[in-house]
């Protein structure tokens, strides 16, 4: 085996072939703003496909939302917060951080083979997307991944200011925002499902059994 | 390679039409599929347009596969990842276990991935002396049944539950327990699946797409297990084939739109997620090593040929879905990883003509596929050609080169023609009904004229009115 054989092997192939006809544009009036959206239009979409929508005045209400919202399900281990929303968490003192037999649910953050194993996981997203009901998360420090997708029940902050049409204007908005390409941009549509057994959905197959989007402002 | 029987094509389906599970499990499958794709599109606005779209982004990226390709790699290495090349599936089996054996892994995590099947990476990882343990739950419960998957996205379709429920109290050692609902099929491949993840060393994935502008590869599913395999273990490998390429992102979710309206009726399917490198150095989680594995397999040689448009697929099965052919036999009588009509094509282009024969005779032409492939792909014009070629190589049975010459000349008689029908009529009346083979019977005549008797009669009444 050897790649380096194989790459150019390739690529000679692929070269040197017809020249690329010109793609041709379906609509040459397509709009290059970046077109936002309603948050109606946002949650009846997502609701469709699964997820449970509420709505916060600001980013303290919305985790006030998401105390409730535990309390409510009874899902009593403090959650796994994301890093970027731990402070302001801590401040509000909505779960007792200090009593020990919680805090064992906390992600510790510097061992690298630590796991969230928390029920619930509250994290931010980067924006939402009307057409299909989908939040875009980014992953960064402050934002990690495997909360999106390890714990029973994830709750997601979506800024109502951050909703747009469709996936062209997410990348729009991406783009603008002038980040480095995260490690991955999750485009989430509702909860983890399967219908791989008798073509019958069921929700909760590997990743959270539910999703609560709390659309903020 | 995952071995091929395609040859066997014939005796394969009379089996599967005899496997009343089986019936029953298709059964289930095809409505399902079709009618939630038929939903799906009827609530877009202009799905023509959609699947015009995503035509352009594939046209566009074939036409430029190799700049296309070199900026992907460049990328991927910009972002501190590697990138691999495979002209066959022996190199990029090869070249995963390598990365594995240097990654001093033993327990390794894995998506579903398509070319993974077509190389039969499993077998080789397993060779190797590597445990590998599926994550899609269909693949899961068909890596237990030692079964090769028999629909492209829905790789379990023919187990029913039942038969779940006896692999799982096989394979599990949980005790006695009650295994009659899905739910509970779901919960306890969960939970079993979950520990694999926490300690999986390797996570191989496939890909949806592959982005040059920033050398992300997607990865679209509904359970969420190809994100996990991703960002749980400490090394993350993508095994994937050239033709997945894309320019921009822009192109990417073009083809995104009607990806999963076409495969599962969704507008999105649950997790859609670009990867791009390994772990940044703030992040908490993700892979210390990001691995691209790219094949070739014979696809470069497709292009700018007959067979080109193949490439565009996008592999979302619903030309599997609505083939009356594949909904009565099912994916395994095809013999190969890809059944249904791409398969029939995909399978002799891949393999070889005479390892796939009857494949390009496995089809009514009744049109149904090419009309529900988002990606525009001619797959009864390509079948038909793989009839020529097969015609022109002499690969069909004798028996049915005789009896297409026979026909071929019978026609151009017009008075023995009838004559010829009017004895085949009377000799299969004859025919003692035990001599037919199990399970098939003439077909009942309709109506009590025949077409040509009707013909004539019309072509009086047309002459007589004078036109
Ligand atoms: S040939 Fe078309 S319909 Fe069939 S799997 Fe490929 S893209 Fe889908």
């Amino acid at each position: 085996m050897n790649s380096n054989q194989a790459r150019s092997d390739i690529l000679r192939k692929l070269a040197g072939r017809r020249s690329p006809e010109p793609t041709p544009s379906p609509s040459p009036n397509e709009p290059v703003a970046i077109q936002f959206s309603s948050a109606d239009e946002f949650s009846a979409n997502i609701a469709n496909n699964g997820a449970l929508v509420t709505f916060a005045s600001a980013p303290k209400k919305a985790l006030q939302a998401a105390k409730q919202l535990c309390m409510d399900n009874e899902w009593r281990q403090p959650p796994v917060v994301c890093p970027a929303l731990q402070t302001l968490c801590r401040k509000l003192r909505l779960w007792d951080w200090e009593s020990e037999r919680e805090r064992e649910w906390e992600w510790e953050w510097e061992s690298s083979d630590a796991r969230p194993t928390g029920t619930v996981a509250i994290t931010q997203a980067f924006c939402g997307i009307a057409d299909t009901g989908t939040v875009l998360c980014l992953s960064s420090a402050g934002n990690p991944t495997s909360l999106n997708f390890l714990p029973e029940h994830h709750i997601v902050l979506l800024e109502k200011k951050q909703i747009v049409a469709g996936k062209q204007d997410a990348w729009r908005l991406l783009r603008n925002a002038a980040l480095d390409t995260p490690r991955a941009i999750n485009l989430i549509s509702g909860p983890s499902r399967t219908a791989d057994i008798e073509q019958t959905i069921q929700l909760g197959a590997h990743g959270p059994r539910s999703l609560t989007v709390i659309i903020v402002g | 390679m995952t071995g091929c029987t395609a040859n066997q094509f014939v005796p394969q389906s009379e089996t599967a039409l005899q496997d009343s599970a089986l019936q029953q499990a298709l059964s289930h499958a095809q409505t399902g599929f079709v009618k939630k794709r038929a939903q799906a599109i009827a609530m877009v606005d202009d799905f023509e347009l959609l699947k015009f779209k995503a035509q352009a982004a594939k046209r566009n990226a074939l036409s430029n596969l190799g700049e296309l390709l070199e900026q992907f790699e460049h990328k991927v290495i910009e972002s501190g990842g590697q990138v691999h090349w495979a002209g066959t599936t022996d190199e990029l089996n090869a070249c995963v276990v390598t990365l594995c054996s240097e990654a001093n892994a033993q327990r390794v995590i894995k998506g579903k991935s398509m070319i993974g099947e077509e190389a039969g990476l499993n077998s080789a990882m397993e060779a190797a002396g590597f445990e590998l343990i599926e994550s899609d739950l269909g693949e899961y419960i068909i890596q237990l049944a030692k079964e090769p998957p028999s629909h492209i996205i829905a790789p379990a379709i023919h187990k029913t539950r039942k038969q779940v429920a006896a692999l799982f109290k096989q394979y599990h050692a949980l005790g006695d327990r009650g295994l009659e609902a899905i739910s509970d099929l779901v919960n306890e491949a969960r939970s079993v699946l979950r520990e694999a993840f926490l300690t999986a060393d390797v996570g191989i994935t496939g890909a949806n797409l592959l982005v040059a502008e920033n050398g992300s590869i997607a990865i679209v599913t509904n359970e969420g297990n190809g994100d996990l395999s991703a960002t749980l273990p400490r090394v993350h490998i993508v095994v994937t084939s050239i033709e997945k390429v894309v320019a921009t992102m822009e192109d990417a979710s073009d083809i995104l739109e009607v990806l999963a309206r076409s495969a599962t009726g969704q507008h999105m399917s649950a997790y859609t997620t670009f990867f791009n490198g390994p772990k940044r150095e703030r992040d908490v989680d993700g892979p210390t090593e990001f691995h691209v594995v790219l094949l070739d397999n014979g696809r470069s040689a497709l292009l700018d040929g007959p067979f080109e448009p193949m490439l565009n697929c996008i592999k979302c099965g619903a030309c599997l879905n609505h083939c009356p052919v594949y909904s009565n036999v099912g994916g395994h009588a095809y013999g190969w990883v890809y059944p249904g009509p791409m398969g029939s094509v995909l399978t002799p282009l891949l393999q070889g003509l005479d390892a796939a024969e009857p494949l390009p005779n496995a089809s009514t032409f009744c049109g149904r596929c090419e009309e529900v492939c988002p990606m525009g792909i001619p797959l009864p014009a390509m079948l038909r050609q793989l009839r020529e070629q097969q015609h022109q190589r002499k690969l069909e049975p004798f028996t049915w080169r005789m009896g297409l010459s026979l026909y071929s000349w019978l026609s151009t008689k017009p008075r023995m023609f009838p004559y010829c029908q009017w004895l085949l009529r009377v000799a299969l009346k004859m025919l003692p009904k035990r001599l037919w083979p199990a399970g098939r019977k003439p077909i009942q005549a309709q109506g009590n004229s025949t077409f040509m008797k009707q013909w004539s009669q019309q072509s009086d009444k047309r002459s007589q009115s004078g036109e």
